[in-house]
């Protein structure tokens, strides 16, 4: 796939490397820098030390690259577990930058190279997360509208824009694409707004009728990666002297460990050590069949706790009912339905009992952790990724500017897709063993 | 650890590994295929499904040691760049949401209609029956499916 097909792998391979020495020549950061390779990279030394930035979202450049071929790269801070937001977004800032939609590439949710927009949540993708996009967008346009004007030695009033090339209205030989006016180069143009949502610049987002892209039912882009076998997920990274491990789970919520045996493992193939803190419990081998059957093999011994942690399932209602609220004790009423039920001429009276509902996602949660120089990266599906920088650094004690996450595809839950725990272990195994750790 | 003799898209391969391991983690970790997933790893959900000798075979529980014949994958099926008209199909319907099982949809529908190219909506309803989605894509698997029968091509 070319530089504008906007794939995962595509990305993962070539355009975060792009991106970050992009970065780095813009002068977008205070600190340097260095080159950087991610997973799939065979040349493991180049993942050189240097902190991991929060993007500044007041910058267009954050947002926005031009290339030299007048094509676009966007980078947003949300995550597409698989609902097409991603594609959405590339049709929201084609339209507002005017550039053709298969002339772009959209990556999402990585903590160093993309702003901090949250990820996935809610469902807010489109309804709130995509307007800044879109002004950034529009933006970009004006100040390229602005550079043209100089260039061509007409007014802005007298250009026209059609597919990343801006022309005279009058004489439409007299051109200039945006990859000649900016192409490989920053833009420059800080943004206003005190948070990430509410970031604009001075251009207005267009009509609903000036949109060309959004509207249309267009092809999802991660689709035929994901159908042909090409897509490189979170849990197909690998890098060089990774290991695996499997936890151990207890048997009973809320069990306390009492013993671990390491004689049926510690002679088997591959077998490296027993992580253990507290109660966590977890086996590394070198290879991944190793760690299934290692985890199996492995004798521990817990002790119930004394009284149930949670009620029985037969219990269950009973114990909702009598729970404390948390959020608020009721629902807000308008109107008088007291007054509306005594005025009925009929009341029908129900009582629905329905059991807790969590999101579980597809397969196991997972996710690998690279402690090359001193540094850790997590690569993982979760959807909220900047959450997840945040809390590996506080739990591994690591400076956030150490920490990064990379998001990539991965088997979903659809609401909450959180595989933080999966990333804490294998974050804290790798920091132990200095290794890379797929969990 | 032993010597094992593979053959899979066409190639062949030696790997040492534990006979007991089960093919998805040779697929996976050894020879570097994206297109089979571990889902379950109990062979319960399909995600990990690989064709051997025209069936669609659950490669997580499946001990490589007793593989005979070739083995064919996901990334297998299209042919000098050309995708398989399930893949064309699955883009044409947009059929994935998160993608993670559709390995196996596809693998289980192809077993399918190569040995019966003309199945009626209730037996590919019986077939991918057991091929779990989460995300709940199995009216746009069965339309996929309908369509590349339509055709005739498969």
């Amino acid at each position: 796939m070319n530089t504008t097909s906007g794939i995962p792998q595509q990305i993962e391979d070539v355009l975060i490397t792009h991106r970050r020495g992009f970065l780095r020549n813009a002068g977008l950061f205070a600190v340097s820098i260095a080159a950087y390779t991610t997973a799939g990279s065979s040349n493991a030394d180049a993942q050189a030390a240097g902190p991991y930035p929060v993007p500044d979202f007041h910058q267009i450049d954050s947002w926005i690259v031009i290339h030299e071929n007048n094509t676009a790269t966007f980078y947003v801070g949300k995550t597409d577990p698989g609902q097409g937001t991603g594609t959405a977004f590339r049709q929201l800032m084609s339209d507002e930058l005017d550039i053709a939609f298969d002339k772009t590439a959209c990556i999402m949710g990585s903590t160093d190279i993309t702003v901090d927009q949250v990820g996935a949540g809610g469902s807010s993708a489109i309804e709130r997360d995509s307007l800044p996009m879109r002004r950034v967008a529009a933006e970009a346009r004006r100040v390229l509208l602005g550079m043209a004007s100089a260039t061509l030695a007409a007014p802005v009033d007298q250009l026209a824009v059609s597919d990343a090339v801006i022309s005279v209205k009058a004489d439409p030989t007299k051109r200039v694409t945006y990859g000649e006016l900016i192409g490989g180069k920053k833009f420059n143009i800080a943004l206003t707004g005190t948070n990430v949502n509410a970031i604009s610049g001075q251009a207005k987002i267009k009509t609903i009728p000036e949109l060309k892209y959004a509207g249309q039912s267009l092809q999802r882009d991660d689709i035929p990666a994901k159908v042909d076998g090409s897509l490189k997920w979170a849990v197909d990274v690998k890098l060089p002297g990774m290991v695996h491990v499997r936890n151990v789970k207890p048997p009973y919520a809320c069990a306390k460990l009492t013993g671990i045996d390491e004689s049926p493992v510690k002679n088997l193939p591959g077998f490296i050590k027993v992580m253990n803190k507290g109660n966590y419990v977890a086996v590394v081998c070198e290879r991944e069949e190793q760690a299934v059957n290692a985890a199996r093999a492995l004798k521990t011994t817990w002790e119930k706790p004394a009284t149930a942690p949670f009620p029985s399932a037969e219990d269950l209602f009973d114990y909702m009912r009598t729970a404390a609220t948390a959020g608020p004790s009721r629902p807000t009423a308008t109107g008088d339905p007291d007054g509306a039920f005594a005025g009925a001429a009929k009341t029908i009276e129900a009582e629905y009992q329905i059991p807790f509902q969590g999101h579980t996602s597809f397969a196991g949660a997972h996710a690998l952790a690279d402690p090359s120089n001193g540094q850790m990266t997590i690569y993982s599906n979760d959807m909220k990724t900047y959450g997840m920088r945040r809390g590996i650094a506080t739990f591994l004690g690591m400076p956030a500017d150490r920490v990064r996450v990379v998001y990539m595809q991965g088997p979903q839950g659809f609401g909450r897709t959180a595989a933080e725990d999966a990333a804490a272990e294998a974050g804290w195994i790798a920091q132990e063993l200095g290794r890379p750790v797929r969990m | 650890m032993s010597m094992i003799a593979l053959k899979v898209n066409g190639s062949s391969h030696t790997v040492d590994v534990d006979p007991a391991t089960p093919l998805l983690y040779i697929l996976r970790n050894d020879l570097g295929l994206q297109g089979p997933r571990f889902g379950c790893g109990l062979g319960q959900c399909g995600a990990c499904t690989v064709i051997i000798n025209g069936a669609a075979v659950r490669s997580c529980i499946t001990p490589v040691s007793g593989v005979r014949t070739e083995v064919t994958t996901l990334e297998g099926i299209s042919s000098n760049g050309k995708l398989h008209p399930l893949q064309q199909a699955w883009i044409d319907e947009q059929v994935p949401q998160c993608g993670f099982c559709q390995n196996g949809q596809i693998m289980t529908a192809k077993a399918m209609l190569d040995k019966n190219p003309h199945p009626t909506d209730a037996q590919i309803r019986e077939t991918m029956n057991a091929t779990l989605c989460r995300c709940f894509s199995h009216f746009r698997i069965q339309t996929a499916i309908k369509r590349v029968v339509a055709k005739g091509i498969a």
